[in-house]
């Protein structure tokens, strides 16, 4: 059963082409009004579950909901917005006849168009390209204008796909900027995109896709928060001290050296580290340094998509690497 | 409805597209040039009969000529490979909008037959008229035979449209003019059989109709374009004359003929909805 705050809802989405399996068992749950990050690398079944998701390609297993309605009903795409990641549009139309075609697909009266158009043009920095023909638009202004007519409709659910690829770094962070704009006013985005950076500025929640798999799926604080760590090179730290630390602090690393000392913490949150200096402090323990180490994005991703899979027993948390490592 | 978008979009882009506005500006060329020659001729006639004869003949292989350019604009239309279009991403936005795939179709078809209408009009009036002004033959049905001539391009339109459902823009175009052929030799096997009586080919000239009923189609359209009285209408076709027809399209082969676009259209529309874009 689809739960009503849910935007996106799919259990066991599969596709098969013959006997190759693009996707596998798809289950996934994205809230509403969240920011929805889809990663995976190349050919790891992303752009095929997008398909599936927009109705463009028919599942051969499971299913799921879009908008409360079955995936592929007509009605759910009325406040659906998508970006495909191969944008193409009829190069012989204006920027604003383009929009003005999609507005009549949306079923959008024409004073809607004529006061949204404008509107969503200028939020993509397409104002001063109203009338000019599609042909003679760059790649990155094409894909501006895909995410105009992506946001025509004042969308609830937008699947915006690989949204930056054609963009420079002023584009990025104007959709970035969108993206954000578009969570504030409680639009569900759900973003398929390889640029893991962009991921972790954005995201509230990831879903990482390996071969057709989800590996890995959940809040991105959660999943980023498992691995905070303290590094400190420290003075006066010994066996005592060590032994007098609080068994939440897990020792990663530690190397006693006669002038100074160098320690690994593994803490539950990087606020941890006010009260780790408080208490070395106490200890008499001199401070040279104190580092917060946070697991990015693109360790976590490399864990699970880099050759290191759970089959595999590979370690899950970065705690348990350091400890490889320190071994 | 998002089904007259789909027709208003082809029309557009028909006129926007430079092949379109050229293939009319050529047809016109065409015509004026069937112009100058019916004044030529007409200097030279002596009597009322010979002007029929001239004139009628003059007309159906007018009309001949017509009727191998209408499939040639049928195919070339544009936005009928949905093969193409789902490959270079241009159906993706389109298709994640409320429409059905059929409103996708079914508009696009509309867009095209309208062109096709548009120019067999066109090209009926300009061959018919200065004929008609500069011989003095004005043929019997003349909007009969152009609704056959048009039925015959909405059979090749919606062959189009059916193999553009799945192969690319160039195999979808080629592949319904071979089919067109294929009707060609058809007629011109079964007119040879009926000829020298031999009912095998005549049998083999009929399967071929039904399997693409083009050419039947096109001997309806000429029928009505020569005289009604049958020994005028055979001098002005010329003896034996394989390409045209002295009798009308059997009601039949009509009934099936429109019954062939019809199910093409919907087996095409049918193909592309359940394709994965």
């Amino acid at each position: 059963m689809s739960q009503p705050d849910s935007a996106l809802d799919v259990h066991g989405l599969g596709k098969a082409y013959g006997r190759h399996v693009a996707l596998h068992e798809l289950t996934l749950r994205v809230p509403r009004g969240e920011v929805f990050g889809f990663l995976g690398p190349n050919g790891a079944g992303k752009t095929t579950a997008v398909k599936l998701l927009t109705g463009l390609a028919r599942p051969t297993a499971g299913g799921g909901q879009l908008l409360g309605r079955p995936l592929g009903d007509r009605e759910a795409r009325r406040k659906l917005g998508f970006l495909p990641e191969l944008f193409r549009f009829h190069d012989w139309l204006s920027a604003t006849e383009l929009l003005d075609l999609h507005g009549g697909l949306l079923d959008m009266p024409l004073a809607a168009r004529r006061q949204r158009i404008p509107e969503v043009l200028a939020l993509v920095g397409l104002a001063d390209r109203v009338g000019d023909r599609i042909g003679t638009f760059s790649k990155g202004m094409q894909q501006r204008l895909g995410l105009a007519q992506a946001l025509l409709n004042e969308p609830d659910l937008v699947i915006l796909d690989e949204p930056t690829s054609a963009l420079d770094p002023i584009g990025r962070r104007d959709v970035r900027a969108i993206i954000q704009h578009l969570k504030q006013r409680g639009v569900t985005v759900f973003l398929n995109s390889h640029l893991l950076s962009e991921i972790e500025l954005v995201c509230d929640r990831v879903a990482i896709v390996d071969h057709g798999r989800v590996v890995q799926q959940g809040r991105l604080d959660d999943l980023l928060g498992r691995g905070h760590e303290l590094e400190l090179r420290l003075t006066g730290l010994n066996h005592d001290v060590l032994a007098a630390l609080p068994p939440a602090w897990n020792v990663q690393t530690c190397e006693l050296g006669e002038q100074e000392q160098r320690l690994v913490l593994a803490v539950g949150h990087a606020s941890d580290a006010v009260e780790v200096t408080r208490f070395l402090v106490a200890q008499s323990v001199g401070l040279l340094e104190l580092r917060p180490r946070r697991t990015s994005l693109e360790d976590l991703f490399l864990q699970w998509v880099d050759g290191a899979r759970p089959e595999e027993a590979a370690p899950a948390t970065s705690a348990e690497r350091a400890e490889l490592a320190a071994s | 409805m998002p089904i007259w978008i789909f027709t208003r979009l082809t029309l557009n882009e028909a006129l926007r597209n430079r092949l379109i506005p050229l293939a009319f500006g050529l047809t016109m060329v065409y015509i004026g040039l069937l112009a100058w020659g019916s004044s030529k001729i007409a200097e030279n006639l002596r009597d009322p009969l010979q002007s029929v004869i001239s004139g009628a003949g003059l007309e159906q292989a007018a009309f001949f000529l017509g009727s191998l350019m209408l499939p040639l604009l049928a195919v070339f239309v544009p936005g009928h490979s949905v093969q193409q279009e789902s490959e270079n991403g241009l159906l993706q936005a389109i298709l994640t909008k409320p429409v059905r795939r059929l409103d996708v179709v079914a508009g696009r078809w509309m867009g095209s037959a309208a062109l096709l209408a548009l120019w067999v009009a066109l090209f009926s009036a300009g061959v018919i008229l200065p004929i008609g002004w500069e011989i003095g033959y004005y043929p019997p049905h003349p909007i009969r035979a152009g609704e056959l001539l048009l039925l015959q391009g909405l059979v090749v339109l919606s062959l189009r449209l059916l193999f553009g459902s799945f192969l690319g823009t160039l195999a979808s175009g080629i592949v319904p003019l071979l089919i067109y052929g294929l009707g060609r030799i058809g007629g011109l096997v079964e007119a040879i059989g009926k000829a020298l009586n031999i009912s095998s080919m005549v049998n083999g000239g009929i399967a071929t109709s039904l399997l693409i009923p083009t050419d039947v189609l096109w001997r309806g359209a000429s029928y009505y374009l020569l005289p009604e009285l049958t020994g005028l209408a055979s001098q002005a076709a010329g003896p034996n004359n394989p390409f045209v027809s002295l009798a009308p399209l059997a009601t039949p082969m009509l009934v099936w003929s429109v019954l062939y676009v019809v199910v093409i259209f919907f087996v095409g529309a049918r193909v592309f909805s359940l394709r994965d874009i």
